[in-house]
């Protein structure tokens, strides 16, 4: 398969938002395409799919070699040939100006196409597993007896045998995840492609999903992976392509792309094990020092949050209960939060870390009201804050979801953040408005629409939105998820001018690299209790020498400083 | 019915639970007596009841029934100009027989309809529409927005309850008064709906690279049951229907 | 060549199309045809019941006339218009009760008809409205028979989308009050008809109060309607109008429809 692009752009852009990419891949080959937040990774995953144009509009100037077939692309004549380009010579040879439409049906048995989002990928008119993965089969009109074999088939070799008689939406998302490539991948197609394929999954779930695509490689399909993450699940592919604003900027065996400029240059997620690097361990070494910004003795400062015996069980939210939960569930009703203690001081930079379903949001959600506790108190400040309005708990404590888009609705970046600031005093708001504007890197983009923007800059306005208002808390809930290395980055600093000026940060992730280089502060939690709570270095120490503990990966920086080899 | 669980009409195809209910609401109707209605309301909640659906099917009968009940109680019990025997006058409202009898035939008739399409709703379950729409073969389109319509709906619910508290952490307590409200539905109806055309276009685009809406005929991985004897039952059901509107409307 | 490629799709075939059109067509027919009969046909004198041959007549010409409608549009939309269909679904009824909750005097049970009539175009509209009936029918059977009235609703929204009127945001609301006066007359037979009656107990209410007056039955509820249904429409448009300008221009300029009509002011046509 090779995919030689000269341009393509949406309908009604004035700018191409990919061009000069030449792909090309092999059976059972894995490929990387790695590039930050915009960079067109999922665009460019949406064309070898073949759902690009299509019905969507959009101008594409291409040749598509696949399957023996050669497709070719224009724009109506409107080439713009540039000779660095290495596609621009296809313009003055495609024999044909008409774009072909492709039968989806028969592209998918040679490429076939996972995107980001799997909840939104759901076909919804399956009641069970199988029926999800067998999707693809109905449409290309298999026969029943032999359609039934095959996902047996497609089961067994990917591993989810054990979930085949379950409901779709009742999986968890790496369930889902795996779920939607084995629908994918049950047409046995030469060459898949992966857009963001472990994005938001803890580490377990990763490690599935690469056994899942192990297996894949294994039974001769070529894969595309796209993802802003040189290591992880990146690791698989051979060979590595840098995308940069719509543009392939350098390709290579990944050994050699790893060092090169490039992947410095861009903002990848670097790959934790290989580039253990000195900043990491430097940052960390702030981090546990208390760093220079951070108060001195945090353990004097005031509390800013503070649970005492904090029991949480699901039904315990009255107005939800009919409609949030299954009858099972509320029959069982199963504790979340066990008799939690936790006390939060200004200037403390605190991770929260546990398996999935360990009670991590849960937590978290208490220290706002979304969450109200079945016994137990949580104070915010110096006061209870039971039966007090979420709306008004909210004046101290700032909540990032996970989901940043849920926050949002203005029409620009910059009423957006303004949204809510008092009006008396046009001048000051104006003024933080532009500082936060511009600690979040988006003054340039302060006239765009939030929607638009690309999903980590989109994370950085609501952070934004929550920097504005100077919170005495923030608690975060898995704010790298989906960032790039430049908003990894300012996520970082915030949370460390944050803390300077005295305000508690919580962030639960499952990302312990990045709790490692910007925390002070681990607590661990296990089935709803918390099993350990101190200064990060020490509970490293105490629980992670083996690498693991309650279902939590250690650092790969903290390891290599043991010189213990993780994974 | 969105999460169908038993108990269902035992091993009944959907179809001919359809059926049924199709020449019972139209015989019914064709008969037009309030007996025959207040009549077949009677049997039909005993036989839901004897099989576990009465439970299910008939609360949610009386939720719909008894506001238009009222409604044609209203309407037709106190006000029925062309009613001759008056049983009782206040101001303008005149009681007559002929109109309580009018709202009473009409709100049997409406019953009786209602329970028999809302038993077929408790029984079918939205997979299986969209697997017997396969099967007769009409364009995979339809049951793709049947059987989606009914499984998302928790989904979306679950979602807007999401930007609801995502906006309460925002600090926008909903506003008192009308404007405050307004504010407030705007403030969560545009992510709403945001998050919604954005997941749709997600979900297209994972349909279109399976191969949905494709020209190849569908088949379907799911089985319906149903059997040689409901087909045939069904068969000269619809056969029986039609010989009685022929005789119902061509004798008069 | 492209042409004799397995991997891509021959131009639509010129049969297919036409059968659609055809479907189309006698859909509308027999809607139009069964309004008419049942205008034409009412019975003068309602003391004895109403005709059980005229209610499932028009129980049953309506129905197959949105069935065939639907069948003849729904293989024509593209995948992104149908899988927003099962969404406007939900939003006729999520967001309709949300703001029921707060402003209690409208139903608003068409944002979502009217939202895709506006992206999709009327054939989308119309056949958004027939299903949000028949969905909508599995948990109240009483909507059914005013699947095609849902359908005109939506088919007049992408009308008034297509010809400019969501380009001026004071025109929507106009053209959801003109909708309405549609949308009430086309609705009151069938209510008179069908069930003799409406629904609820406060529009029961004002049928009863033109009742009082000596009104005949058909003619109360017609006035009934023309009093709620264009308000509502109104609203129901307004509403749309304000959602699709917050929504992101590219999230709208994906839709042809909306590119290709210039629906929205401001943007591009292509």
């Amino acid at each position: 398969m090779r995919l030689q692009l000269d341009t393509f752009s949406y309908p009604g852009d004035e700018h191409p938002t990919l061009h000069g990419i030449d792909l090309a891949v092999q059976a059972g080959d894995c490929v990387l395409v790695a590039g930050g937040s915009g960079s067109g990774k999922s665009t460019l995953a949406r064309i070898l799919a073949a759902v690009l144009p299509g019905r969507h509009g959009g101008v594409l100037t291409a040749r598509f070699d696949m399957g023996g077939e050669t497709l070719w692309f224009s724009a109506g004549g409107q080439h713009s040939a540039r000779p660095d380009d290495p596609a621009s010579a296809l313009a003055a040879t495609s024999p044909d100006v008409v774009n072909p439409r492709i039968n989806a049906a028969v592209w998918n048995r040679h490429l076939a196409y996972v995107g980001q989002d799997p909840s939104a990928q759901l076909s919804t008119v399956a009641a069970t597993v199988a029926e999800e993965i067998a999707f693809a089969l109905e449409n290309s009109g298999m026969d029943r007896v032999l359609m039934k074999e095959r996902v047996r088939l497609t089961a067994r070799d990917l591993g989810l045998t054990d979930l085949l008689q379950r409901n779709p939406n009742e999986l968890s998302g790496g369930e889902q995840r795996r779920m939607i490539i084995a629908s994918a991948a049950a047409l046995n197609p030469d060459f898949l492609v992966l857009d963001e394929p472990t994005a938001g999954l803890d580490a377990d779930a990763r490690r599935y999903v690469r056994t899942m695509i192990e297996s894949l490689l294994a039974r001769g399909a070529g894969i595309v992976l796209l993802t802003p993450e040189l290591g992880g699940i990146g690791r698989l592919a051979a060979r590595v392509h840098l995308l940069d604003g719509g543009r392939i900027v350098a390709s290579g065996p990944r050994s050699t792309m790893l060092r090169s400029a490039e992947a410095a240059r861009l903002p990848l997620l670097p790959d934790a094990v290989d580039t253990a690097s000195a900043a990491v361990a430097a940052a960390a070494e702030e981090a546990n020092d208390g760093g220079p910004g951070a108060l001195p003795h945090a353990v004097q400062a005031q509390p800013v949050a503070e649970l005492q015996d904090v029991v949480y069980r699901y039904g315990d939210q009255r107005r939800r209960r009919l409609t949030a939960l299954s009858k099972r569930s509320l029959l069982r009703r199963p504790t979340v939060l066990d008799g939690v203690n936790l006390t939060l001081r200004a200037g403390e930079r605190v991770a929260i870390a546990g398996a999935n379903g360990a009670g991590k949001s849960t937590l978290l959600r208490h220290l706002n009201g979304l969450a109200r506790p079945e016994s137990g108190t949580v104070r915010i400040l110096d006061r209870n804050i039971a039966g007090e309005p979420v709306g008004s708990v909210a004046r101290d404590v700032a909540y990032l979801f996970q989901d940043p888009q849920d926050q949002l609705f203005e029409r620009t970046v910059a009423r957006e953040v303004a949204y809510g600031m008092p009006v008396e005093d046009s001048e000051d708001r104006d003024a933080a408005v532009q500082h936060a504007l511009e600690r979040c890197g988006l003054t340039a983009l302060a006239q765009e629409h939030p929607y638009e923007l690309p999903a980590s800059a989109r994370r950085l306005v609501a952070l934004a939105t929550v920097l504005v208002r100077r919170p005495s808390l923030l608690a975060m809930d898995e704010p790298t998820v989906s960032m790039d290395r430049d908003g990894v980055d300012r996520l970082a600093r915030a949370i460390k001018v944050e803390a300077a000026r005295g305000a508690a940060v919580a962030v639960v992730t499952h990302n312990l690299d990045f709790a490692y280089a910007h925390c002070s502060r681990l607590v661990l939690l296990s089935s709803g209790r918390i099993v350990a709570d101190g200064p990060f270095m020490h509970v490293l120490e105490q629980h992670f020498g083996g690498g693991e503990a309650f279902g939590v990966q250690a650092p790969a920086a903290w390891m290599r400083s043991k010189g213990v080899d993780s994974i | 019915m969105v999460s169908a669980a038993p108990p269902r009409l035992g091993r009944l195809s959907p179809l001919t639970v359809l059926c049924a209910a199709v020449v019972i609401a139209v015989t019914t109707t064709a008969l037009n007596s309030w007996a025959v209605s207040a009549g077949v309301l009677l049997g039909l909640a005993v036989l839901l009841a004897s099989v576990g659906l009465g439970r299910k099917v008939l609360p949610a009968a009386a939720v719909i029934m008894v506001p238009f009940g009222l409604s044609l109680l209203l309407t037709h019990g106190l006000f029925f100009p062309e009613g001759r025997s008056v049983l009782w006058t206040f101001g303008p409202a005149r009681v007559t027989a002929e109109g309580l009898f009018f709202a009473a035939s009409m709100g049997l008739r409406t019953a009786v309809f209602v329970v028999v399409f809302l038993a077929f709703s408790f029984h079918v379950q939205p997979a299986d529409l969209m697997a017997l729409l396969t099967k007769y073969r009409t364009p995979p389109q339809l049951g793709f927005v049947l059987c989606s319509a009914l499984t998302i709906a928790p989904a979306i619910a679950a979602r807007a309850r999401r930007v609801a508290q995502a906006q309460q952490a925002r600090g926008l307590v909903t506003g008192s008064g009308l404007r405050g409200r307004l504010a407030a539905v705007r403030e969560q109806a545009v992510p709403l709906v945001l998050a919604l055309l954005h997941e749709a276009g997600s979900r297209a685009d994972s349909l279109e690279a399976r191969g949905f809406g494709g020209r190849s005929r569908r088949t379907s991985y799911r089985e319906v049951t149903d059997s040689r004897a409901q087909q045939v039952f069904r068969t000269m059901l619809l056969a029986a229907l039609l010989a009685f509107l022929v005789f119902w409307y061509g004798a008069r | 060549m492209s042409s004799s490629s397995s991997l891509t799709l021959p131009a639509p075939g010129q049969a297919d199309r036409r059968v659609r059109r055809l479907l189309e067509i006698l859909g509308a027919l027999a809607i139009a045809g069964t309004y008419l009969y049942l205008v034409l046909a009412q019975p003068a004198d309602i003391t004895n019941g109403l005709s059980s041959g005229s209610t499932l007549l028009a129980l049953s010409g309506f129905l197959l006339g949105v069935v065939l409608l639907i069948l003849g549009i729904l293989p024509t939309l593209p995948t992104s218009t149908l899988v927003l269909i099962p969404v406007a679904l939900v939003l006729n009824i999520v967001l309709g009760q949300f703001v029921g909750s707060t402003l209690v005097p409208f139903y608003l049970d068409a944002i979502g008809t009217v939202l895709i009539a506006v992206l999709a175009g009327p054939a989308a509209g119309a056949a958004t409205g027939a299903l949000s009936s028949i969905v909508w029918s599995l948990f109240n059977p009483t909507v059914l028979p005013f699947a095609a009235g849902a359908a005109l609703i939506g088919f007049l929204a992408g009308l008034a989308a297509r010809y400019g009127l969501f380009r001026r945001f004071y025109l929507a609301p106009v053209a959801g009050f003109v909708t309405g006066i549609f949308a009430g007359v086309f609705s009151a037979p069938i209510a008179a008809f069908v069930y003799g009656g409406t629904s609820g107990v406060a529009t029961g209410a004002i049928v009863g109060a033109f009742r009082a007056m000596g009104d005949s039955l058909l003619t109360a509820i017609t006035k009934q309607a023309l009093l709620s249904d264009p308000m509502d429409k109104a609203i129901v448009f307004t509403v749309v109008a304000v959602l699709v300008y917050a929504l992101p221009r590219r999230s709208t300029l994906r839709f042809p429809f909306v590119r290709r009509f210039r629906v929205l002011a401001g943007a591009k046509s292509s």
